[in-house]
C-alpha cells in the first residue's frame, strides 16, 4: 500500500506541477516573445496531463482511505470515502482539489483553444490545493498558514522550472536557433529567481519540519532521502549552468542542448520521487 | 562540476549541518501526555484525555480500553466515545460508555494524524476503589 501511495504521489505531483508550469511559463514567455512562443500549448499534452492528474488524485484518495480505515475493503466503501472527504483535514482539501481538477479537464476538453488566463488560474488553484497536503499539515495556527504559503511558493517555483523545461523541449523541436536563443535567455533569467525561491523555501521547510538545519540522523531515513533530493536538485543546477554557458557560444548546439534539458527534467523527476518517499517518512525520530 | 565532486560537496554540507543540531518531535503523532497519567492511580474518571504531538483525526483514531478483572481475566470495555477537543485537535477526549469500576486498565490507541500518518501505542492506569 505504501509503495502504491508513493507511486501515486509521484505521478500526481508531476502531472500537476507540469500542468501549472507549462501554463505559467507559456504565459510568461508569450507576453514578451510574441512570434516564437505565442503558438498555443499542445492541447493534447495538457489534456493528457490533466487526465493523469485526475486519475492519480482519485487513486490517492482511495489509498488514503484504505490506509486510514486499516483495510482495502473498508477503504473503498462509500461511507469511508465520504467520511474521509468530509471529516478529515486531508479530505476537506482534497474535495476542492478533485473538483478543480475536474473543472480544468472540462475546460480543456471543451475548447480547442481555451482561454490562457482561465487555464492558468485553474492550474494555479489546483497547485494551491496541493500546498496544505502532507507534512505541513502538522502545524496549526498562523505558523501553519505561513508554512502552507511557503509550500505554495516552493511548489510554484518547482512547477515553473519543470514546466518551463517541458515548454523549452517542445519549442526546441520546431524553432530556429536564432529565435530559440532569445527564448532561452529569457528562461535563464527567470531561472535565477526560481532557483533562489526553491532553495530558500525548501530550507525554511526543512528547518520547520525537523527543528534543525538538517534532519537527524543525517544519513538514514528522512535525512538520507532529503540528501538524495538535494543532490538531484544540485544536478539540475549544474546542467542549467552548462546550458547557460552553451548560450554564450556563437552556434547553438541544439542537439546537445536538447539532451541536456531532457536529462535535467529526469533529475527533476528523480527529485520528485524522493519527495514522494519523504511524505511517508517521519522528519524526525520520536523523543 | 563532475558527479563525484558534487557528491563530496553534498556530504560535506550534510555533515556540516548535522553538527549543529538538536532533536525535536516526530511528524507522526505520538502521545505526549495523558489523563489519567500512565501508571497512576485515580478515582473513577469520567473521561480520558490524550494529548498528541500533532492534530489527530477523530473519525479514524481508535481507542480500546481493556480492564484486568479481579479473576485475572481481561475484559474489553464497550467502545468508548471518541472526539477531539473542539479548541485543540491535538487533544483526544475519550468517554467510556460506562464509568470505569475499580481495577487496572490498559489503553491502546491507533492514531491517524492530520497529515494522514498512522501511529500507535498503549499505556496503563489504575482506578482505585
Amino acid at each position: 500500500m505504501q509503495t502504491a501511495l508513493i507511486a501515486c504521489r509521484l505521478l500526481h505531483f508531476w502531472a500537476v506541477l507540469m500542468l501549472f508550469g507549462l501554463c505559467f511559463s507559456h504565459t510568461l514567455l508569450a507576453s514578451s516573445l510574441e512570434p516564437v512562443a505565442s503558438r498555443p500549448l499542445s492541447v493534447r499534452l495538457t489534456r493528457t496531463l490533466c487526465i493523469l492528474a485526475l486519475l492519480s488524485a482519485l487513486a490517492w484518495l482511495l489509498l488514503i482511505a484504505a490506509s486510514m480505515a486499516g483495510s482495502w475493503v473498508e477503504g473503498i466503501e462509500p461511507d469511508t470515502l465520504l467520511l474521509v472527504l468530509t471529516h478529515t483535514a486531508f479530505g476537506k482539501v482534497w474535495i476542492w482539489h478533485i473538483g478543480l481538477n475536474a473543472v480544468l479537464l472540462m475546460v480543456l476538453m471543451k475548447a480547442s483553444s481555451p482561454s490562457r488566463w482561465l487555464r492558468l488560474a485553474l492550474a494555479f488553484s489546483l497547485l494551491a490545493t496541493l500546498a496544505p497536503i502532507g507534512h505541513v499539515a502538522m502545524f496549526d495556527g498562523l505558523f501553519g498558514q505561513l508554512m502552507i504559503f511557503n509550500q505554495l511558493i516552493h511548489l510554484g517555483a518547482v512547477g515553473t522550472w519543470l514546466g518551463g523545461l517541458g515548454l523549452l523541449l517542445s519549442l526546441l523541436s520546431r524553432t530556429a536557433a536564432a529565435d530559440m536563443r532569445a527564448v532561452l535567455l529569457r528562461f535563464s533569467g527567470l531561472g535565477y529567481v526560481l532557483v533562489a525561491l526553491i532553495i530558500a523555501t525548501g530550507l525554511i521547510n526543512v528547518r520547520a519540519m525537523s527543528g534543525s538545519l538538517w534532519p537527524q540522523p543525517a544519513f538514514s531515513g528522512f535525512g538520507l532521502i532529503l540528501g538524495v533530493k538535494a543532490c538531484m536538485v544540485l544536478g539540475m543546477l549544474a546542467l542549467a549552468l552548462c546550458n547557460r554557458l552553451m548560450l554564450n557560444r556563437r552556434d547553438l548546439p541544439m542537439k546537445v542542448l536538447r539532451n541536456s534539458i531532457i536529462l535535467e527534467s529526469l533529475f527533476g523527476i528523480a527529485a520528485l520521487l524522493a519527495v514522494s518517499l519523504l511524505g511517508t517518512l517521519p522528519p524526525m525520530q520520536a523523543g | 562540476m563532475s558527479a563525484p565532486s558534487l557528491k563530496h560537496l553534498c556530504s560535506a554540507l550534510t555533515l556540516l549541518a548535522s553538527l549543529t543540531i538538536s532533536s525535536l518531535a516526530s511528524a507522526h503523532a505520538h502521545l505526549e501526555s495523558q489523563l489519567p497519567a500512565a501508571d497512576s492511580a485515580v478515582s473513577s474518571p469520567k473521561e480520558l484525555r490524550l494529548k498528541f504531538s500533532e492534530g489527530v483525526e477523530e473519525k479514524f483514531t481508535k481507542i480500546s480500553i481493556t480492564s484486568v478483572a479481579a479473576s485475572g481475566k481481561n475484559l474489553v470495555e464497550p467502545v468508548p466515545g471518541i472526539a477531539t477537543d473542539p479548541a485543540d485537535k491535538k487533544i483526544l477526549i475519550v468517554t467510556p460508555a460506562a464509568p470505569l469500576a475499580a481495577g487496572e486498565y490498559k489503553v491502546e490507541w491507533h492514531a491517524v494524524s492530520v497529515d494522514t500518518h498512522k501511529s500507535e501505542g498503549s499505556y496503563s492506569f489504575t482506578v482505585s476503589p
